[in-house]
């Protein structure tokens, strides 16, 4: 797949994924003969979108595996290179991996072990290895990949697991990395001058920045600053907005099928005779999984895609069949094609209408898949007891809706969604009413996930009433719930959930106007402190300023995770013809309610006896 | 004009300059000791059997101390300018400048074993210092880097003889030996001899053992003198000239690519050019000679000289009746500063060279050593520059700057006589560091900024080498030292407060070193050196403000490690980040070690979820019931009402299902309750089910609605009926139906659908295909959309749409 869209934003993304490339291949081409890699499994989507297997296989990598505790599969080569993230789990594994090695015997040929710790070398890991006894027999590198390119405006982290480690067990990890990222970012994009910022995670990541900015002194960026500002957005200031269902293309695909690494995994069989495009370009260290199904890639690079991603899911037949139509009308040119002069110019525009016809295919597939999903899983029901809560002001009540999904087996993580997102609106329920559904969920799916209730109590998504209105004030305040939504031409971001605009992104808006300065009494009653502050530039590059027609570029970078249909918001927001502000987004990962959901839970799976 | 000339000695076509560099200096030293002078202008070395001395070529003093080893085989200098000594049983020691001892290392066992007679300290092909040694037994050894000190023997030469007259020869990229054996030269590397093709003593019949052998700057030239007094010089493949001595050699160096120098006891020199010229030079008797790149330096009681080659444009300009471009540039620019005529005259006739003449007086000014005549040639630059339009203004900077730094090093004060091809052969980098080395702060810096280096090369970089010094040597309370130097170097991150920090603790200031590492800005640096330093509890307070985990998980591990239990876990508790990130570890690697934490800190809450989550982890039904008391027992301490009834629940269907299982041999266990309940009332035992049901208090709602999907499921359909009769149901009855087309009898369903209201009614109608009724329904109902959508899911009916498109008709016209 070509990344060469990747520079085509005002900040140039592709030059990001070149620096986080070259890095990669440098370190590969230090390590002699031909190399076998053994990939920790959660790195090998987010590495693969830096360096192909492709290019990989020009650097000497002659095989790709997963690690496992099993060992190592027999190979002859010269070098092993495992790619691991910084944990002692992994320390564990290589240390089994090469002690059963070695009593092996090997293949009989002597190799050699590399560790690429990625984003950073531990002295953690490298304690546990030595204690391990293999310290000795390995070479030691580090990656400092903290970002990866998923769009043109969109960058992750790929840390699936931040939000939980930051809430749950106090481990503020993620957010050193996302100093770091952010510091790397700066250095290839140049300094941003103007930072914003809510949550208490944002102001720790704010701090973190400072900090290394004064570690940095004597190494900064002379490069032209790119981006204008950054928003620090701390996710537990707006957990609200992680719930309700993803009523965007993008956002209900990611709900339904799961978007990772700006590609989905889809059953095969529905898309009939298209041949599989893209394949051996994405690393798949194991063998395929399972053959019926195909993957596909979703980003701007391929234009019909980029149209309807951000529509709402309502607007995306009607929108497709115009396609279908102005295609159809473009292959119906060669009819009227008379000279050979006419004809030409019909053959050289084939290759694009093709590609077009191909794209139609693919999502009209999808779309179909996604209509079949929400019927199967009883979306529909659903969504009306979400409207439902969004829409009371004072929804505190049990709701027989919700016991009707306990009783009919719904799935726990989505009726635990819809309790949040009563608790969550409500600013928490009242004790009885909190037992009440703490009981039901227990009694209906088990015991054991009292935990994870114990859980989403601690990380504010299903809490005991606080006493105060914090949902209503913003709800009033900052417009969250539209009745009426036009959800073929939006005018708001609240097409994005239907009713609800999502308070993160309306935050973002009101940075442009009125300003944050003007809505303080707002940002007060989120938890957490809100800051801004200003950034010096270079004094050589003071003067190189932005031409006014250009619009103002805004970076929202989120701590714990950021929606599709946020992301769809901030798109949107890009778009607007009076708004001359464009946004790049940043988070440490991609996230549905769903899956931010699971991460909190403890799973105690009572052993069969 | 006169005393630039007045020193040249004319050999063949060239000239050559005795340059006086120092006088009244080293006129106190005896003959006893030795002398070595660095490379490039280097310090001096002198040695007798009691003291080292190290001396600027100036004669200054640096430093001086006992030396209590046995005496030296050779002495030298490295690359990094320090005192480098082999002692006879091949162990090599090297010391800083100011004679602290630093390193040593062997030469080998055969070296110790059978004690070396001769050695060298050398620049190795890769710009290393490397020790080459001959032991008693006629074998080379080699290092070729004083810090990767790998001994390597050299091939072994069979025929033995005494060998005195050998060097090392590097380049090529390799470090091999160029040695005398006889009348023969031999090339000698780690795994060959080769004899050179060569005829030592060419043509005069007498074949007489090689003494003294002697390469070239270059080291394509070699000199060679033997035991008759034949001075040979020539190249490896063949002879250039040879000169006949007429008393023994003292000292052999090559001045320059072209000249030999020798000095002879008889107290006589002697400069021999490679075209056989010779010219004796009277009253030079060196005790010591240093071969530069450029020339040689002579150090003699009182005095230190320079031998080198006139440069071209030197020569150019100042030979006698030269009418060279440069030197009628310098006397238009002396004319004119007389406010004479002439000296548009002058300009005039060179005109056309006139870039030329400027070039030629830059490029002479460099060479020569008095700022006078430095001066006289840079303004003469000057001035023709100003006639041609900004020609060569950047080379008449750099020539500035350069002249600048050599003068100040010049100065007898500092005493590095420095040319301007030895500068560039040293690098300003390296100068900068030698200048460092001999604790010249101030000039350094001053040279840093007056090059506009960039701090972190330069003005931070000596500062930081200055805190080093000032901390291992200042006398000063360690509180008042540690205020000098931050007071200096001020909160810079470009300067590495832990380099200085360890120096400290090197020095066993731990209190300084604590001090200073306040000022470090990178706590990777910091973290670990406090932890050396035993400060744990700011080693954690550290780690913890750069938000680096894997920097707090170190340094809780190794306080871990260094402390009790107890003491580790009052520390611990001041630190709330700290404390999550070890409870952390501790669930996924030490859960001993987590309990005993988490007692230590009453925390019942936690210690409630371990051992629920042991509970859950174990096989055994009575395992896991202790797990649970013990779970109770926590809750009711940390007075969580709820959880402990949910744990009391939790044992009481634990209980039941263990009942159950007994009784009916099948398998309840691990099952919800309302999955419990749902199966007793699929296999009809109702009154089980009631049973449960009324001791866990379920609702009569939601017993209706497992009710209801326990008797669709088993498809009880007389069951499911009777829950229907009450005609009144909590939960509706689309439930009902539900059930019914989940187990596929939609027959069943049909019998539910009169209770269901129009709108339900309707909307099951659709979900059971029944469309004609439906659309019925819709039309009764004005449910346009309704419609639409059964006109869509029976596109293949044609008489049905027939009957949708007129009930819509109708509802259209009727509106």
């Amino acid at each position: 797949m070509s990344r060469a869209h990747l520079n085509s934003g005002r900040a140039k993304i592709g030059d990001f994924r070149e620096m986080s490339r070259a890095n990669i291949l440098s370190i590969l081409d230090s390590i002699h003969g031909n190399k076998v890699l053994v990939w920790d499994e959660c790195l090998t989507g987010p590495v693969g979108l830096v360096a192909e297997y492709s290019v990989l296989k020009e650097h000497g990598v002659s095989r790709m595996f997963s690690m496992s505790a099993t060992g190592l599969p027999s190979v002859r080569v010269d070098s092993i290179v495992y790619i691991i993230r910084p944990n002692v789990e992994n320390c564990d594994i290589i240390a089994a991996n090469i002690r059963s090695e070695e009593r092996r015997g090997g293949s009989g040929l002597k190799m050699d072990y590399h560790i690429i710790f990625l984003p950073k070398k531990s002295l953690f890991c490298e304690k546990r290895l030595k204690e391990s006894g293999v310290y000795g027999s390995l070479t030691i590198y580090e990656l400092p990949i903290y970002l990866y390119p998923l769009d043109t405006d969109l960058l992750s982290m790929e840390l699936p697991d931040s939000f939980k480690e930051l809430t749950l067990e106090g481990d503020p990890t993620c957010i050193q990395y996302a100093a770091k990222a952010l510091m790397q970012l700066q250095m290839v994009c140049g300094i941003i001058p103007r930072i914003y910022g809510k949550g208490a995670a944002a102001d720790r990541l704010f701090r973190l920045m400072l900090r290394m900015k004064q570690e940095m002194v004597g190494f900064e960026s002379n490069i032209k600053p790119q981006i204008d500002s950054l928003v620090l957005i701390d996710r537990s200031i707006d957990l609200l907005s992680t719930l309700p269902t993803q009523l965007t293309y993008e956002g209900l695909i990611d709900e339904l099928f799961g978007i990772s690494q700006a590609s989905v995994k889809v059953p095969a069989d529905r898309f009939g005779g298209q041949q599989q495009q893209q394949a051996g370009d994405v690393p798949q260290p194991t063998a395929p999984s399972s053959t019926e199904m195909r993957q596909v890639p979703l980003n701007s690079s391929e234009e019909l895609y980029q149209d309807i991603r951000w529509l709402n899911f309502n607007a995306v037949g009607p929108s497709l069949s115009r396609k279908a139509r102005s295609i159809s009308a473009q292959f119906q040119e060669r009819h009227e094609a008379k000279t050979v002069r006419e004809m030409k110019e019909f053959v050289e525009k084939l290759p694009s209408m093709q590609a077009a016809k191909q794209s139609l295919g693919t999502h009209t597939t999808i779309a179909e898949m996604v209509k079949d999903k929400i019927t199967a899983e009883g979306l529909m029901d659903t969504l009306e007891v979400e409207q439902e809560i969004l829409s009371y002001v004072n929804s505190d009540r049990y709701l027989d809706s919700v016991e009707d999904l306990a009783c009919k087996d719904y799935p726990l993580t989505k009726l635990l969604r819809i309790i949040s997102m009563q608790s969550l609106v409500s600013s928490g329920l009242k004790p009885k009413v909190l037992d009440m559904y703490k009981k039901l969920v227990l009694q209906a799916y088990g015991y054991e996930h009292l935990l994870t209730l114990q859980n989403l109590e601690k990380a504010g998504f299903i809490t005991p009433h606080n006493g105060q209105k914090t949902f209503g004030t913003l709800r009033k305040r900052l417009n969250l719930i539209s009745d009426i939504v036009d959800e073929q031409n939006p005018t708001d971001i609240a097409y994005v959930h239907s009713v609800y605009a999502p308070l993160s992104v309306r935050l973002v808006q009101q940075l442009e106007k009125p300003g944050w300065r003007n809505i303080r009494d707002i940002l007060d009653i989120l938890p957490g402190t809100s800051f801004e502050d200003t950034q010096q530039i270079p004094t050589q590059l003071k003067n190189i300023s932005r031409p006014d027609d250009q619009p103002k570029v805004v970076l929202v970078m989120f701590v714990g995770g950021c929606t599709m249909a946020e992301i769809a918001a901030l798109r949107f927001l890009s778009q607007q013809e009076d708004k001359n502000v464009e946004y790049l987004i940043g988070t440490t990962s991609i996230i549905t309610g769903s899956n931010l959901l699971q991460s909190l839970q403890t799973d105690l799976q009572p052993p069969v006896f | 004009m006169n005393d630039v000339t007045s020193n040249w000695i004319q050999l063949e076509g060239d000239f050559y300059d005795k340059v006086e560099l120092y006088s009244g200096v080293f006129s106190n030293l005896d003959d006893s000791s030795r002398l070595v002078s660095g490379g490039n202008a280097g310090l001096v070395l002198v040695a007798d059997k009691l003291r080292v001395t190290v001396l600027t070529a100036s004669g200054e003093q640096l430093s001086t101390w006992k030396w209590n080893n046995p005496p030296q085989i050779c002495m030298g200098w490295s690359t990094d300018e320090e005192p480098v000594f082999v002692l006879e049983d091949g162990t090599v020691l090297i010391y800083t400048l100011f004679g602290t001892f630093k390193t040593s290392f062997s030469m080998g066992q055969e070296a110790k074993d059978m004690k070396i007679i001769a050695a060298r300290i050398f620049s190795s092909s890769s710009g290393t210092t490397g020790v080459a040694v001959l032991t008693s037994t006629y074998r080379f050894y080699m290092v070729s880097s004083l810090q990767d000190h790998r001994v390597r023997k050299l091939y072994d030469v069979v025929e033995m003889k005494h060998f005195t007259a050998w060097c090392p020869l590097t380049h090529d990229r390799q470090n091999r030996l160029l040695l005398g054996r006889g009348s023969e030269l031999l090339l000698l590397s780690h795994n060959d001899m080769t004899v050179l093709d060569i005829q030592i003593g060419g043509g005069l019949g007498v074949e007489s053992n090689i003494t003294k052998v002697c390469l070239s700057p270059s080291q394509s030239n070699v000199a060679v003198v033997t035991e008759s007094g034949l001075l040979w010089i020539g190249s490896f493949t063949r002879k250039l000239s040879h000169y006949q001595l007429d008393s023994e050699v003292m000292h052999l160096a090559w001045c320059g690519e072209d000249v030999v120098f020798v000095s002879l006891t008889s107290g006589l020199a002697n400069l021999v050019h490679i075209s056989g010229v010779v010219e004796v030079m009277y009253g030079v008797s060196p005790i010591g000679i240093t071969q530069e790149c450029d020339g040689i330096r002579l150090i003699s009681p009182g005095f230190h000289d320079l031998i080198h080659k006139v440069s071209e444009p030197v020569e150019e300009i100042y030979k006698i009746g030269s009418m060279s471009p440069g030197s009628i540039l310098l006397m238009a620019s002396q004319a004119y500063n007389e406010k004479s005529h002439k000296a548009d005259d002058y300009i005039r006739m060179i005109e056309a060279r006139l870039d030329q003449a400027v070039s030629q007086c830059i490029l002479a000014a460099g060479a020569l050593f008095q700022p006078s005549h430095q001066k006289q040639l840079m303004r003469a630059a000057k001035f023709g520059n100003s006639f041609l339009q900004g020609f060569a203004s950047d080379a008449f900077y750099q020539q500035c700057q350069t002249l600048k730094i050599l003068n100040a090093v010049r100065h007898y004060k500092i005493g590095m006589p420095l040319t301007s091809d030895q500068l560039a052969a040293l690098s300003k980098p390296v100068l900068i560091d030698r200048l460092i080395s001999r604790r010249l702060f101030p000039l350094a810096i001053a040279i840093c900024d007056y090059l506009k280096i960039p701090p972190v090369d330069g003005k931070s970089r000596v500062l930081g080498h200055w805190a080093c010094y000032k901390v291992e040597t200042s006398t000063a309370d360690e509180d008042e030292t540690a205020r000098q130097v931050s007071s200096r170097l001020g909160l810079n991150a470009e300067i590495s407060y832990s380099d200085v920090a360890s120096k400290a603790a090197q020095v066993g200031k731990k209190r300084l070193a604590v001090k200073l590492l306040e000022h470090e800005v990178r706590a990777d640096k910091q973290v670990p050196l406090l932890l050396k330093l035993g400060q744990g509890a700011k080693a954690l307070g550290k780690a913890i403000d750069s938000g680096d985990t894997d920097l707090i998980y170190h340094v809780i591990l190794n306080l871990q490690e260094e402390h009790s239990t107890a003491d580790f876990h009052m520390i611990m508790r001041g630190v709330k980040l700290g404390a999550s990130l070890y409870t952390k570890y501790c669930s996924q690697h030490n859960t001993a070690g987590l309990q005993s934490w988490l007692q230590q800190e009453d925390d019942w809450q936690a210690l409630a979820a371990h051992s629920l989550k042991e509970s859950y982890s174990s096989g055994r039904i009575e395992t896991r019931l202790s797990h649970l008391v013990t779970t109770q027992e926590y809750y009711r301490k940390s007075k969580n009402d709820f959880n402990l009834s949910v744990v009391d629940e939790t044992t009481k269907l634990l209980n039941h299902q263990t009942k159950l299982e007994e009784k009916f041999g099948r398998v309840y266990l691990n099952l919800s309750l309302h999955d419990t309940v749902t199966q007793l009332l699929e296999e009809g035992e109702y009154k089980l089910a009631d049973k449960l049901r009324s001791e866990f208090k379920i609702s009569d709602r939601k017993y209706l609605w497992l009710k209801v999907r326990a008797f669709g499921k088993s498809k009880q359909w007389s069951e499911l009926a009777n829950l229907a009769k009450s005609k009144k149901s909590l939960i509706g009855f689309g439930p009902f139906v539900d059930v019914c087309i989940e187990a596929g009898c939609k027959d069943e369903a049909n019998r539910y659908l009169v209770l269901l209201n129009n709108e339900d009614k309707l909307r099951y109608l659709m979900k059971l295909e029944i469309y004609s009724e439906a659309a019925e329904l819709a039309y009764n109902l004005k449910d346009v959309e309704a419609l639409t959508s059964i006109e869509v899911r029976s596109v293949n009916n044609f008489s049905m749409l027939e009957k949708v498109a007129g009930l819509k008709q109708k509802l259209q016209s009727s509106r």
